[in-house]
């Protein structure tokens, strides 16, 4: 795999972000691994992305974060799907799979051709 | 025995981190220098427990975070588009409030003017007679002084909502130069430097309270009663 099929567009973040903080509250490192878990490590989440778009979604509100004590070691930052969030992500979630719908229904064909299976 | 307090590589790393975030707020800074390391450290961890030496996972992780100066110059556009602190407002409610009534009140003397012109107008059109008489002068320094407040005033008001500043602090913005250019003439020609000093001095009140008016920049903010208590800012939550 290429670095360019392995790095994330700057668009797709924020809706992996929120399907990762949708089964629970996460900090950042654990955010990151999850995505990358989850996908197989197809998907190279970079850090310096990471951040920026976590800002971003608690700027619009979609998440909030919290200085929680941990049971052993310092504080972390935890960030936590807000109602608005959830709701972003059921959006974010259809127009994903309408887009992907589509775009598979004109390369399928091609992909099948190629051994290569749609995702 | 690696410590990455005394391994100038991590120091470098952390300094070029820093300087593009000199700008965000302390709390903001501090916070997230937190984060970061926590994340590394938990990168670090990671790299040890796959057989690297500490010095090794170190590089690692810093590798694997990325560029620290394109992380902190994005976070900080990211900072950036927040904006002003609203919560600056309610740590300073007596500049608030006072911010708030001086641009009202600048507001009110630009409306009182334009509908003292009116009615000079109004007048000057009912008695024919009054080219001749002494409130000619007054007339016409009215309909000039009035019309560059108005086209100064709509086009600070133009430039601030483009700027996405307050378009009422950018018209005082722009209505700045003027109040000044009357100073100097006050100086120049009337040798009054009292009077000129003063409508400096005024012009550099109107400034500040222009400037803070600018920092809600989303919407006009109006103060409550409670803004005019003397009340110590809800603490947000702190790391540890």
């Amino acid at each position: 795999m290429t670095n360019d099929d392995g790095e994330l567009k700057k668009g797709s973040m924020p809706i992996l972000i929120l399907a990762v903080l949708q089964d629970s509250p996460r900090h950042g490192y654990a955010i990151a691994r999850e995505i990358e878990r989850r996908c197989a490590d197809a998907l190279k989440v970079g850090e310096g992305a990471l951040y920026p778009a976590l800002r971003a979604l608690e700027r619009e509100g979609m998440v909030e974060s919290a200085w929680e004590t941990q049971p052993s070691g310092p504080a972390r930052r935890i960030y936590t799907l807000t109602d608005a969030g959830h709701a972003k992500l059921a959006a974010s979630l259809k127009s994903w799979q309408r887009f992907s719908n589509a775009v598979n229904a004109v390369v399928g064909d091609t992909l099948g051709g190629l051994d290569v299976q749609p995702a | 025995m690696f410590s990455p307090l005394n391994d100038p590589q991590v120091e470098q790393w952390f300094q070029r981190l820093n300087a593009p975030l000199k700008r965000l707020p302390t709390e903001e800074r501090v916070n997230l220098h937190l984060e970061v390391r926590q994340h590394l450290e938990a990168l670090v961890a990671a790299n040890e427990e796959l057989g690297s030496s500490p010095s090794e996972a170190w590089e690692h992780a810093l590798t694997q975070f990325g560029d620290p100066g394109m992380f902190g110059r994005r976070m900080q556009r990211e900072a950036a588009t927040l904006g002003p602190d609203p919560n600056r407002w309610a740590r300073n409610p007596l500049t608030a409030a006072w911010a708030y009534c001086f641009v009202r009140c600048l507001l009110t003397v630009g409306v009182v003017w334009a509908v003292w012109m009116v009615c000079l107008c109004l007048l000057c059109t009912v008695a024919p007679t009054l080219p001749e008489s002494s409130l000619l002068p007054h007339l016409v320094s009215s309909a000039v002084g009035g019309g560059m407040l108005a086209a100064s005033a709509f086009a600070g008001w133009r430039t601030g909502r483009k700027m996405k500043t307050h378009a009422l602090a950018g018209a005082f913005y722009t209505f700045l130069p003027f109040v000044l250019f009357d100073g100097l003439l006050m100086l120049l020609l009337d040798h009054d430097a009292v009077g000129a000093l003063s409508l400096v001095a005024w012009a550099g009140l109107g400034c500040g309270a222009a400037y803070l008016a600018s920092v809600t920049k989303r919407g006009w903010y109006k103060p409550t009663w409670e803004d005019f208590k003397l009340t110590l800012p809800k603490r947000r939550r702190q790391a540890g």
